[in-house]
């Protein structure tokens, strides 16, 4: 096929001059490669190649100077910017500032516009307006228009325009003059000096050649120029008559331009070719709803390339370039070679998220006496990592448990370096000056962890060059004592920036790349997704310091030259294609709706292409299913676990009360936590489930209420009340001790919640002891005891003994009565209606806490046979503790319930009929119709509720 | 004719809004080349900024083709341009080609966009930072600022405080003590506008510590008080009494609710201290008939007693009980607001933190930026000077989006340049979100001068048939009036008329054409009677009864969609509306599982709807996110079983007790777990979207082609999530936990499907026929769903503060009962205009289900909607144009209106043509390869940095250096570059500065040859050959190679051939050097 740069280098070889004498200058890199490789092609013998070079290595050979790299300029820039502006911001924040005013210093300076006027005072307007002269009408009318809405301002408004403003006149005065004693520069400032200087540049000995520019800042304008007039340099355009000639047409908003002058002129060709206008029927334009789509689309296109065509003849080319990914994995088995030409941002790449874990978890470290403690949100996060898994997996699990039960809020450094070799780099002090040392570290030992995972390891060098670079910057600037909290933010700023640039060596194989790595290049077959406003062009203006109608005035470029410079990057795509597919995304998110491309709009309504058509995903769907569990073999087989037949209390398998309120509240539940046994999850760091809430409290009071060791029971009477009511806060403390294994209390960091816990639980102490006081003295005969029960049950195997047992927080004696007391923390109450109700499953106000308590005395009295006080159940609940008249004990109708006895003829008939449905055959295990049961379920996901 | 440039458009439901607009747009645009660009044309969404672009696009190419002279727009446009078809027909052109080509200036845009590019380019000033991200996830914000306050209880004490006490309260209320998701609720007011209103004040307050705190003692303190007086007078009243020998009894009404008296005996309560007497006891009070029973035999004693006292002390209770209305409602949410203190100031960290911009903020800020400034200059800054200012939907606009936008309007009128607002305030439903209907109501008008305005009211419906449009004026006509009547009846408030004022010419006209047409449209409402509520019940349970109805309304649905087929409305004219996404998906859920179970019914029951097709409805999704859930946490099961549970139904196999037990698994897929096992730790090694591709993959669904789009959902959220976030899987699934509901499956518009979407999406859009399956709803919302409201309010001069307020009946009798009267009205409003907009979609027919409920005593509380059109239409609905009942049907409960037309067809439908995808996923690691360099992470790179071998540095310099200066120039970029450090820079460069001593470099190096070696050798075919230094004299050659590493024959091999082909392209002898430089060695070869 034909191409630009090969019909150019045809041109060149058959010009009768020999290619060593030539300079062959392209717009950049990669244009030169493929130059070189055409004009392979088209050699039969071994040559001298001619010299290839981009605009910038010219201008960069002329000066005798590179620029420096980014940072170090702004770091300077800083410099100065500091001893302009009285209070400062940090560097980290002031680097993009940074970068923005850098930039616009270039344009300044690329396009030879004197910065001074730029920034002229805007207090002496008035002598600014005496002196016009230089200034065409249009750049006077645009300057005094800003004035003018300018002077408009509220004074506090154009005070704070003012204030930087006549910084940054300064600022560029001061910064050059520092650049020139440091010896640093940037490329607008090189580019400067060579056009301000044209007559001193020698003659070159070779033919020089421009090859396929577009839109030359003013400085290599006036340079290519010089060249033109006094070298007879020659220049090659690579365009069209399609957008050269219709003065609506963006793409040939330079051309035009460039045609008009006097020594560009000439350089065009007489007849310039037409190509675009014949190519409608080539262009094709779909319309898909996911931008991840179009990945599929893409390899649908890709697949149809014939196999006998050279892969490098077609080029995939993404605006995003996010999507890489998703291309790559959906491309056909077919396409076995590629090269791909873009940046991919290195912040989606696992290694990224785990060094930002590690800044995170040097962040908040913390140094106490004894020893460094780092948080534990950063520390959860590097674990999950596979990195630290590899290390030592079973430590990584240790230490995660750890962390979760023990609600450790901090962990220390000794304790996390354990783990091994990576696990003390990472999990150590590390001080402001050692912070680059660290990092450093810890990127080379894990890019040679990383072995055959190329991809990664080039993630991490670019990661590691940029420290380096900030290293370098800041060891002999920075003053003594930066805070590792600056450093830190700095790295991520910068980190996040950062990209890779994947540069495929062979110029083989499916060609896959960004806009503007598509410059010069022709392909047969073009594919380009993200077809969208927004992406292609690219939307969001030229971002600059210098306002708008200024940056018109003194000609640097504005959102309409990049649109232009966009648009020819799209239209010359077209110059040589054979086919063309467009692809542009529909759904809106974000916020960001999905518009198609001006570019697609144009070429409907002036080429007439045809209309997108759009891409239909199969919306079917395979829906969730109602979950049923048959009795099976199986299963009843691991029910008869729970047949009573050892005596120890700890090794009999039993039904809780919460065991068979699940059950009763759904069966498919039940199945899943007892029968197929899948654990509940354990609740995640900081939260203070309602369960860990109440194993506290329940330790607490019986710290508080303990018989003493070997005695029988303990007397409670109001004096002993009185003298524990101090104890109450030290209590609820051992008992969090208790529950997180701590050492002590001042060793354990009580988070945010679980400080308002306790501050509850204390309260909630109080009230009990004050309701235990005003009623007078009672015995504590045990506190959270194991009690266990057998029933007799009905099952398939005949009658059967089932084991029930629990945990009774509290089992007194009062006045001749046993009191079986339970307390509770959630919105449960004391009101029964029927004792039938307890095991009525559809009842919506099931007592579900009372059932349990009603499950103790049968428990209790299981236990005690002889035992001939009555039994009577109560409810210590949170929420109506603190009413001054509050009772604990259950009402039947409107009576408090005295003794279990009275009702345990029917409450065990109802159990032994429950637990007969358990091992009933016939009734399988199914989901509860009352989705309200679902909405705290474990099991949710699996139901798909 | 005299021109008034500022135009309001009132509009109403169909009656042409978006033609208007075009209209005028289209006017102002082709009066001149590029007028264009100085429209700034505003919509609400992104939605209708599309289409209002495509709009102006789509007639300007029309326009350009041909000029159909008896369009109104084509009349409208060469009468106001005064041109003729040819002129406007170039015109168009000109100015539809300008447009495309100077896209960047064609400012069709929503509020929000407008004034973030306005922000943009002020954010020095504002003092921004410089790459601000403007976040859009506001929940999500809150949620980590909860957490960090939360975490800040150590520190600070008043916290603290607040915090515990907080929880105290909800624990009591019978909530759970976790106060984390009820901050979050109190928390989102931050914000809100009502709230930003205050702000200053509140900032004002709390700029000195402690004063919350010292507020609350003062409320604290004043109730105390309160209590004790109530206790005093308690005690007072029962002096007199005993002085008077009676007992509370002894009065009329005895023990029960009648016996005014007796509350003063229950005074004092520390809950509930004061009990006033009811209004209709407060004016039985005066007398004294009414203190006793007419057969009293204490008569004398208790006229005594009460005119001794009890009576003044009676009537003094009422001004108590407001005066502890007031404090009850100050210290509702005063241990939350507390909190905001450090929410605030909380967020000013975080914002800064992670350099985002709240989305909420930027409205602040622009009224910052614009307040008491001539606006141009903003435009001068951003680059475009807006001389015509459209704004559509004006009735959702903010208070702060219109001071933001009033200056620049002034501005623009003050030149005479043509302005204009549309907008209909009977579709205001946007109130939640800012929007403040009394703008277009009336103040707009009374802020700018009337000189400039010019009023129009848009009163014909072009959209809907004769009978829809008679039927919604009827019904809109009557509403307003009975709503108000609620108002009074059931909230004591005043109505002052607003839902009137804001229906006020409701009613609309048909083109005449359109009467003459043979359908007429149909209208059918049916009701429902469910049990009363029980107004004991608590909130939850009501919800409970919300769901239960809804479930009814659902097996309803699919006749009527089969009858509309039936009448040949094909699905893409059918559309349900509906309040919450929930009862969407609900619908969605009743509609594919009919259309599964009966798949050759005959009919089509597509849906496509862009809120409540969620994707984690497929079970692919389902299994993708299970097992994720797994990767991040392997000790957890449930994932994994959750992910084999999905697996084995998405390929049809068997659940049993063996899937779900914990230790097995089914034989068929034991395979699948093996290889899960294998890959388990390579998956964690991926970045998020290969984890995500490589599970898809795993899941096999691309080879069975099932869940396709909604797989390619999830796929897209991790896209989305990666773009704006740490890409770490347990973000993805924190995150995943808090949006799935957000996520729904994207199906291209032009699709065939019947519309699902919520009352407040469909505004502006209209249908054929519109089902609306759930019109009941509470009118104003209270348990734990009751509107926030905030109030200023003043101790004492010292103590003045803003305070957000829970909207409940107590305020009613409070010093708040202003702004409690102000919400009822406007929740009513609210209603009343989400009716209107549901109503007037639909073209043709309109189909409506309500539930209503009585008490047995056959009363009908007017606080449902529901409630509300059933009594409208029970009491006797009727159409002004067809005067009769005959509509209603009493027993049925249905209003049922209009006839099918006789003859329909059913048209054939037409599937589009579908484009293939291709589905698999590959793996692509072999074939991607990297560049390398020396001394970067490549295995070798990272030994020869660890033994710090220099040689392969200075090798790859002198590949490319022609000179001692261009080495150190190189080895200088390498710096700048970050591939070394300065100090290796400085061994690097001693090195060089000894090779070039070197006698040999010195003669390679030297002036006198001519150096080619930038150039190279080109070979037939492209490969080139590059000995690092080619040296051409008068009358030799040479070529010079350098090696790094071990000695080795090839390299004079390699040489050699350099040799030759130097020879072979100078003619001249060749001589060749191999120079090792790890150590530095030179060897000639022959
Ligand atoms: S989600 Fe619902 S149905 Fe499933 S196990 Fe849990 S409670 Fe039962």
């Amino acid at each position: 096929m034909n191409s630009f740069l090969k019909n150019t280098a045809e041109e060149l070889l058959n010009s009768g001059q020999s290619l060593k004498d030539m300079i062959v200058v392209l717009p950049n890199r990669r244009a030169g490669l493929f130059f070189t490789q055409h004009l392979g092609s088209l050699i039969e013998s071994p040559t001298w190649m001619p010299e290839v070079k981009t605009i910038e290595e010219i201008f960069y050979g002329l000066a005798g100077e590179r620029p420096s790299d980014e940072l170090s300029l702004i770091f300077e820039l800083y410099q100065v910017y500091k001893t302009l502006q009285p209070n400062p911001e940090d560097f980290d924040r002031f680097y993009f500032w940074g970068e923005l005013i850098l930039k616009d210093f270039n344009d300044l300076d690329q396009f030879l516009a004197d910065a001074k006027w730029v920034y002229s005072n805007l207090a002496d307007i008035k002598e600014f307006e005496t002196d016009l002269s230089f200034l065409s009408e249009e750049q006077i009318a645009l300057i005094s228009r800003f004035w003018k809405s300018f002077k408009k301002q509220s004074e506090v408004e154009r005070e704070k325009f003012l204030k930087f403003w006549q910084i940054l006149d300064r600022l560029y005065v001061q910064f050059q003059v520092n650049l020139t004693t440091t010896g640093m520069s940037y490329s607008g400032r090189i580019y400067r000096a060579v056009a301000e200087n044209l007559n001193q540049i020698q003659k070159p000995k070779k033919q020089v050649y421009f090859l396929g520019f577009n839109a030359f800042t003013l400085a290599e304008e006036k340079l290519i120029k010089h060249y033109v007039t006094e070298f007879g340099a020659k220049i090659y355009w690579d365009l069209d008559g399609y957008y050269l000639d219709d003065k609506r047409q963006e793409a040939g908003l330079f051309f035009r331009d460039y045609r008009k002058d006097s020594v560009l002129g000439a350089t065009f060709p007489e007849a310039i070719p037409t190509r675009i206008k014949a190519k409608a029927s080539q262009i094709k334009t779909y319309s898909i709803p996911l931008k991840i789509n179009q990945a599929n689309l893409v390899s649908k296109i890709a697949e149809s390339i014939p196999g006998d065509e050279r892969l490098e003849e077609t080029v995939i080319i993404l605006p995003d370039e996010q999507l890489l990914f998703p291309v790559l994995h959906s491309l056909p088995e077919s396409i076995q070679k590629l090269n791909v030409t873009m940046g991919y941002p290195i912040r989606n790449a696992p290694i990224f998220s785990f060094l930002d874990a590690v800044l995170d978890l040097q962040r908040y470290m913390k140094i106490k006496e004894d020893g460094v403690f780092f948080y534990h949100k950063p520390i959860t996060d590097l674990l999950s990592f596979s990195y630290l898994k590899e290390g030592d997996a079973k430590f990584v699990e240790g230490m995660l448990n750890d962390i979760k039960a023990k609600n450790l809020v901090e962990v220390s450094a000794a304790n996390l370096a354990k783990g091994g070799d990576l696990f003390q780099l990472i999990f150590k002090e590390v001080k402001s000056t050692e912070l680059f040392a660290y990092l450093g570290d810890l990127m080379q030992f894990l890019a040679q962890s990383l072995k055959d995972d190329a991809i990664q390891r080039s993630y991490l060098f670019q990661a590691f060059k940029q420290l380096t670079r900030i290293q370098d910057v800041f060891e002999k600037n920075a003053p003594g004592n930066v805070r590792s909290d600056f450093y830190l933010k700095l790295f991520r700023q910068l980190f996040r920036e950062i990209k890779l640039p994947f540069e495929g060596e062979p110029l083989e194989g499916l060609q896959i790349m960004g806009v503007l790595e598509s410059r010069n290049l022709d392909f047969k077959r073009v594919i380009i997704c993200d077809v969208n406003e927004g992406s292609f062009p690219p939307g969001g203006g030229i971002n600059s310091m210098i306002p708008f109608n200024l940056r018109r005035a003194f000609s640097l470029p504005v959102q309409e030259q990049n649109d232009a410079i966009y648009a020819y990057t799209f239209y010359r795509l077209l110059h040589q294609a054979e086919e063309v597919h467009l692809i542009y995304t529909t759904a809106s998110d974000q916020g960001k709706a999905g518009e198609m491309s001006r570019f697609i709009q144009q070429m409907q309504v002036e080429l007439g292409i045809a209309a997108p058509s759009a891409v239909l995903i199969p919306v079917d769907l395979t829906p969730g299913k109602p979950i049923t569990i048959q009795k099976t073999p199986d299963i009843l087989d691991s029910l008869k676990r729970y047949i009573l037949s050892n005596p120890d209390p700890e090794k009999q398998m039993a039904f809780s009360a919460s065991a068979l309120n699940t059950y009763l509240d759904c069966r498919l539940r039940f199945y899943f936590r007892y029968v197929a046994g899948l654990k509940e999850k354990e609740e995640v760091v900081t939260e203070i489930d309602p369960s860990t809430f109440g194993s506290m409290l329940h330790k607490a009071i019986e710290l508080l209420y303990k018989p003493r060791e070997g005695e029988p029971f303990r007397l409670i009477d109001t004096h002993t009340i009185e003298r524990l009511k101090v104890a109450i806060p030290t209590a609820v403390d051992n008992a969090i001790v208790d529950f997180y294994q701590a050492e002590s209390i001042e060793k354990l960091t009580l988070s945010g919640q679980l400080q308002i816990a306790r501050a509850i639980m204390i309260k909630y102490i109080k009230a009990i002891l004050k309701y235990d006081q005003a009623n007078g003295g009672f015995k504590v005969l045990n506190l959270e005891r194991k009690y266990l029960a057998g029933i007799p049950v009905e099952t398939s195997d005949g009658k059967q003994n089932i084991a029930i047992g629990g945990f009774i927080d509290r089992v007194d004696e009062k006045d001749g009565v046993i009191r079986l007391i339970d307390y509770k923390t959630g919105k449960d109450n004391k009101k029964v209606t029927t004792i039938e109700a307890f095991f009525d499953r559809d009842d919506k106000k099931r007592n579900k806490a009372a059932m349990q308590t009603m499950l103790y005395a049968k428990l209790f009295q299981a236990e005690n046979p002889t035992i001939r006080k009555p039994l009577k159940p109560g409810i210590f609940n949170i929420k109506e503790i603190y009413d001054p008249n509050f009772n604990p004990f259950l009402i039947l109708d409107k009576e408090e319930i005295q003794d279990y006895r009275e009702f345990a003829e029917t409450f065990e008939s109802e159990l032994s009929g429950l637990i007969g449905e358990i091992y009933d055959l016939e009734k399988p295990f199914d989901q509860t119709t009352d989705l309200k049961k679902c909405e705290y379920c474990p099991y949710k996901e699996i139901c798909g509720r | 004719m005299e021109q008034r440039p500022f135009i309001i458009y009132k509009s109403s439901a169909g009656s042409g809004k978006t033609y208007t607009l075009t209209l005028e747009y289209l006017k102002l645009a082709l009066q001149s080349p590029h007028a264009f660009k100085q429209i700034l044309a505003v919509t609400f969404t992104n939605k209708a900024t599309q289409e209002m672009k495509e709009r102006i696009l789509k007639d300007l190419t029309r326009l350009s083709r041909e000029i159909i002279p008896s369009e109104f727009l084509d009349q409208e446009l060469m009468k106001f341009l005064n041109m003729d078809e040819q002129g406007l027909q170039h015109a168009a052109r000109e100015t539809l080609l300008d447009i495309l080509h100077g896209y960047g200036y064609f400012a069709v845009s929503t509020i929000d966009s407008f004034f973030q590019r306005v922000i943009r380019s002020f954010a020095k000033e504002m003092d921004l930072q410089a790459k601000f991200e403007l976040e859009l996830d506001q929940a999500a914000v809150l949620d980590r600022l909860v957490d960090r306050v939360v975490e800040q209880v150590s520190s600070d004490q008043n916290l603290k405080k607040w915090l515990t006490e907080y929880a105290e309260e909800r624990i009591e209320e019978g909530k759970s003590w976790d106060i984390r998701s009820a901050l979050k609720g109190l928390g989102s007011e931050i914000f809100k506008e009502n709230f930003k209103g205050f702000q200053p004040i509140f900032e004002a307050t709390i700029a000195h510590d402690g004063f919350l705190a010292d507020f609350r003692k003062v409320i604290v303190g004043k109730k105390e008080e309160l209590i004790d007086e109530a206790l005093d007078i308690k005690n007072k009243a029962h002096e007199i009494r005993v002085r008077y020998g009676l007992e509370w009894t002894d009065f009329s009404g005895a023990g029960g609710t009648n016996n005014f008296a007796i509350r003063l005996d229950r005074l004092g309560n520390e809950k509930n201290p004061i009990t006033s007497p009811t209004e209709s006891q407060l004016l039985k009070i005066e007398g004294v008939e009414t203190w006793y029973t007419k057969t009293s035999k204490l008569k004398n004693e208790i006229e005594s007693a009460a005119d001794a006292g009890l009576r003044d002390l009676l009537k003094s209770l009422p001004g108590m009980l407001t005066q502890w209305n007031t404090l009850m409602a100050l210290s509702r949410n005063l241990n939350a607001f507390g909190v905001f203190r450090n929410l605030i100031h909380e967020l000013r960290e975080l914002k800064d933190e992670e350099s985002i911009l709240m989305i909420s903020d930027v409205n602040d800020f622009l009224k910052g930026i614009v307040a008491g400034n001539e606006a141009p200059f903003i435009y001068e800054k951003i680059g475009n000077q807006y001389r015509n200012f459209l704004i559509d939907e004006f009735q959702d606009t903010s208070e702060f989006q219109w001071s933001s936008f009033k200056p620049l309007l002034v501005n623009s009128l003050g030149t005479m340049n043509t302005n204009l607002l549309v907008g209909d305030v009977k579709q205001s439903i946007y109130r939640w979100r800012g929007g403040r209907l009394e703008l277009l109501l009336h103040e707009v008008q009374e802020q700018i001068s009337d000189k400039y305005q010019n009023i129009k009211n848009l009163s014909i419906n072009f959209r809907s048939l004769p009978n829809v449009v008679s039927f919604n004026n009827s019904l809109f006509s009557s509403l307003p009036e009975l709503m108000q009547e609620a108002i009074s009846s059931e909230f004591k408030v005043d109505s002052l008329n607003l839902l009137s004022d804001a229906f006020k010419g409701v009613s609309q006209d048909v083109p005449k054409k359109k009467l003459e047409v043979d359908f007429q449209g149909k209208i059918h409402v049916e009701f429902t009677q469910k049990a009363a509520k029980n107004s004991f019940d608590t909130s939850e349970e009501e919800e409970e009864d919300e769901e239960g109805d809804q479930n009814s309304v659902l097996d309803k649905l699919v006749p009527i969609v089969k009858e509309l087929q039936d009448r040949g409305y094909e699905p893409r004219d059918i559309a349900f509306l509906v309040r919450k996404n929930q009862q969407g998906a609900d619908i969605a859920d009743k509609l594919m599982s009919y259309a599964q179970e009966n798949p050759d019914s005959g009919y089509r029951f597509d849906v496509l709807s862009e809120e409540s097709l969620f994707l984690s409805k497929s079970a692919a999704v389902k299994a993708v996110i299970a097992l994720l859930n797994y990767l991040g946490n392997p000790a957890d099961l449930v994932p994994l079983k959750t992910f084999w549970f999905y697996y084995a139904l998405i390929h049809e196999l068997e659940y049993s007790h063996e899937l779900f037990e914990k230790n097995s698994l089914p034989i068929e897929l034991l395979t699948k777990q093996k290889y899960l096992v294998e890959h388990l730790n390579r998956w964690l090694q991926l970045p998020l979207m290969e984890q995500v591709e490589e599970i898809i993959k795993f899941l096999d669904v691309y080879e069975r082609k099932v869940d396709l789009a909604y797989v390619s959902g999830v796929k897209e959220a991790a896209f989305d999530f990666v773009k704006k976030n740490r890409a770490d899987l347990q973000g993805f699934l924190d995150w995943w936990e808090l949006n799935q509901f957000k996520r729904t499956v994207k199906i291209p518009e032009d699709h065939n499907a019947m519309r699902i979407l919520t009352i407040h999406k469909s505004k502006g859009l209209q249908y054929k026929a519109v089902i609306v399956p759930y019109l009941d709803w509470k009118i104003v919302a209270n348990g734990p769903m009751a509107p926030i409201i905030w109030s200023e309010y003043a101790i004492s001069d010292s103590l003045k503060t803003v305070l957000p307020l829970t909207h409940q009946s107590s305020l009613l009798d409070s010093e708040f009962v202003g702004i409690y009267g102000d919400e009822v009205r406007l929740a009513y409003l609210d209603t009343l205009n989400m009716l209107y907009v549901a109503f007037t979609r639909a073209e043709e027919v309109l189909y409506g289900f309500a539930d209503f409920s009585q008490t047995s005593k056959g009363v009908i509380n007017l606080k449902q909607s529901g409630n509300i059109l059933y009594t409208l239409f029970a009491q006797g609905f009727s159409l002004p144009t067809h005067p009769s009942k005959y509509y209603w049907d009493e027993e049925k409960l249905v209003f049922d209106w209009g006839e099918w037309p006789v003859s329909t067809l059913a048209k054939e439908l037409v599937k589009a043509t579908a484009i293939d995808l291709k589905w698999d996923s590959v793996d692509w690691r072999q074939k991607l390869k990297t560049r390398e360099y020396a001394w970067d992470f490549s295995e070798s790179g990272i030994q020869a940095r660890e033994h710090r071998r220099l040689g392969v540095l200075i090798h790859e310099i002198l590949e490319q250096a022609q000179s001692l200066e261009m080495a150190i120039e190189m080895l200088q970029s390498f710096v700048f570059d970050g591939r070394i450090d300065k100090e290796t820079q400085q061994t690097i460069s001693t090195q060089l500065i000894e090779l070039f001593e070197l006698p040999q470099f010195k003669y390679w190096y030297a002036d006198d040859l001519q150096a080619m070696s930038e150039q190279g050798i080109l070979l037939p075919g492209g490969k080139q050959k590059r000995p690092d230094r080619i040296l051409v004299g008068e009358n030799q050659a040479m070529v010079i190679d350098f090696k790094t590493g071990e000695k080795a024959s090839k390299h004079e091999l390699q040489v050699k051939e350099y040799m030759e082909l130097v020879q072979r392209l100078t003619d001249l002898p060749t001589q060749g050097f191999l120079c090792y430089l790890e150590p530095t060695e030179i060897f000639e070869i022959k």
